[in-house]
């Protein structure tokens, strides 16, 4: 369970004050997938970073899976995010001079397995997201779609249970980006992630459990709609 | 996959940047390996050409400044605790060119061998320059410099001695028992004198530049110091008698200013290498900013990534030394090889491998420096303003 209780967050640009949000309230039950979505500047990818850990709220507070993520200093919200969360970006952010397998493995030198188990565990990774095949060819060898499917099997390898994704569509094109959704559904159910996602994509409704919209850094729908 | 092997990779994104960065820390640590030598060759001259119980005895104003008289010889041997003598002078002819100038000296063949001792003359040689008027002994180095051989005849043009040349068979080598001696060229007094002889009453045959003196023990040093000096205080010729340390010191110190001016120059050299290793660290880290980011949300703790980063610049920084340090040692020792002639000047620096050891470390320092403040700004990186960037 993501639970979010008036969360406010202030960002301060030189003498002036930019309220991102606003006393947002809302809850994401385990297992679900959820959209935030708005406009631009609504303030959706400030509440993904606070869900995610990357980001402190102001006031309020954050409980991810019993974890109370305000207060939690630099190192432990690191500690935590390692763990228990996986990030995709918008723009895939492999690193380039590795092969798809070395990033996926990136965030398993971060553990205490050895070569051959990480090996094991990215192996597994790239099966799910279905480019075992294409472990060994660089980022730049690889099109879009499969960029992407790359950064997803790097944001699940340690098995956590929170996928966070900052608009992994917004890249693509449609039939890639159906895929993408596909995949991330796939998780929720198959794999039992809790899975949120910022977006604009119209598509995504049809994948999504739940979605909060967000105007000026407000939810403007305060109760979410829940698929059955 | 490691840690290690992120480290590598990156360094091999831009591969002529890290080539021509690792490139100009080679060349500077080089430079300063060379500048630091310095030092070390004066240390290295004074400790193997100094014998503990000889003394050199000059006029007390120096030797440039005056002669002493021939007839001081004497005397000298006179002194209680002196068990030998021996007299140089300065004859300062030129072979080929002045920039080609090696040190040549009219010594006293019956005395030379047994004042330099640790020369170990060959005693055949040494009879036959006794015996051979216009013999000459030459060191290793100025041999080789010139391609002679025993046998050769040489020519020395333009001595200081009104202009005087003179012609010699060499008959034999100076041991090659330190740097200076192997490039020294002794030939007999009474050869200096015959040419001479026209100038007779100018003084110029009953004067010498310098006498070497050896004492029985090194006890008595201070004492026979104080007795040749006493001797020849109040005459028109007073004389500095001093070990052949301080004589040897003495010579060098006049180098001092120029060792610390070089030695200034090589370490803005160092200084300016810094600042261009920190430019290319901090390009190197502003372009990868998003892979920061990155490694940030995936949970990379400060730490960790400002290891990461600093090791990139300290690889690029040691194999800079390394590359550096070890051609100046082999090429800087090779005065102790059969390549010396060819170094000219430089076959006198021999780089200790401590020199080279202090070479490394101080890449490894510049690559600290230089790494140190793009790699901690980096650390620091605020994730979500990061991501504000990249998304």
């Amino acid at each position: 369970m993501i639970a979010i209780n008036q969360v406010s967050r202030v960002y301060r640009r030189g003498a002036d004050e930019v309220h991102a949000l606003e006393g947002v309230n809302l809850q994401i039950p385990d297992g679900t997938f959820a959209a935030l979505m708005g406009p631009s500047g609504s303030g959706k990818s400030t509440l993904l970073n606070l869900i995610a850990g990357l980001d402190q709220p102001s006031s309020g507070n954050i409980i991810v899976n019993g974890q109370n993520l305000s207060g939690l200093s630099e190192d432990q919200l690191a500690a935590w995010r390692a763990a228990h969360v996986g990030f995709v970006f918008q723009f895939y952010n492999l690193i380039p001079v590795l092969s798809a397998a070395e990033n996926v493995e990136v965030p398993l030198l971060l553990t205490r397995l050895s070569k051959a188990d990480r090996r094991t565990h990215v192996g597994t990774a790239l099966r799910i997201v279905g480019l075992a095949e294409r472990k060994d060819h660089r980022p730049n060898q690889l099109s879009g779609g499969e960029q992407q499917r790359v950064a997803i099997a790097r944001a699940i390898v340690v098995d956590p249970t929170l996928l966070v994704a900052d608009e992994p569509t917004g890249d693509l094109d449609a039939k890639n980006a159906d895929d993408i959704l596909t995949l991330l559904q796939r998780l929720k159910n198959e794999f039992h992630k809790t899975v949120v996602m910022v977006t604009h994509d119209p598509r995504a409704e049809r994948y999504v459990d739940q979605t909060f919209h967000l105007d000026k850094g407000v939810l403007v729908n305060g109760d979410e709609k829940i698929k059955n | 996959m490691s840690t290690w092997t992120l480290i590598r990779r990156n360094l091999g994104r831009n591969r002529t940047r890290t080539i021509l960065t690792t490139l100009a820390v080679a060349f500077s640590i080089f430079l300063v390996c060379a500048v630091m030598t310095l030092p070390s060759v004066r240390s290295s001259i004074l400790e193997r050409i100094s014998s503990n119980l000889r003394l050199v005895v000059t006029h007390k104003y120096g030797v440039a400044f005056d002669s002493l008289p021939l007839a001081y010889v004497q005397k000298v041997r006179a002194v209680p605790h002196v068990t030998g003598v021996t007299h140089l002078t300065w004859f300062g002819g030129i072979y080929s060119e002045a920039k080609d100038f090696f040190p040549n000296y009219a010594v006293d063949s019956e005395t030379l061998g047994e004042v330099l001792g640790e020369y170990q003359f060959d005693p055949k040689t040494l009879d036959q320059f006794k015996k051979i008027r216009n013999g000459a002994l030459v060191g290793v180095r100025t041999m080789q410099k010139f391609g002679w051989k025993i046998g050769d005849e040489v020519t020395l043009r333009n001595s200081v001695w009104f202009n005087v040349s003179l012609t010699f068979k060499i008959i034999g080598e100076v041991p090659d028992v330190n740097p200076m001696a192997s490039t020294l060229f002794f030939f007999p007094r009474a050869y200096f004198e015959e040419a001479l002889r026209p100038y007779e009453n100018l003084g110029a045959t009953s004067q010498i530049s310098m006498m070497m003196v050896m004492v029985d023990k090194l006890e008595n040093l201070g004492t026979v110091m104080s007795a040749i000096d006493e001797q020849f205080r109040n005459s028109s010729h007073p004389t500095l008698t001093g070990t052949q340390y301080e004589f040897t010191a003495q010579y060098l110190s006049s180098f001092d200013g120029i060792i610390h001016v070089i030695m200034l120059v090589g370490f803005l050299v160092v200084a300016a290498i810094i600042l261009i290793a920190a430019n290319t660290a901090a390009m190197s880290v502003r372009e990868r900013i998003s892979e920061v980011a990155v490694l940030k949300t995936i949970g990379f703790r400060r730490r960790t990534i400002f290891s990461l980063l600093l090791s990139e610049a300290l690889l690029i920084a040691v194999l800079g030394g390394l590359l550096g340090a070890i051609p100046a040692y082999l090429i800087l020792n090779a005065g102790k090889s059969s390549w010396s002639p060819f170094l000219g000047p430089l076959s006198l620096f021999l780089m200790p491998v401590s020199v080279m050891i202090q070479g490394v470390f101080i890449a490894l320092f510049v690559g600290m420096l230089a790494g140190v403040i793009p790699s901690r700004g980096a650390a620091r990186l605020n994730v979500a303003s990061a991501l504000r960037q990249i998304t």
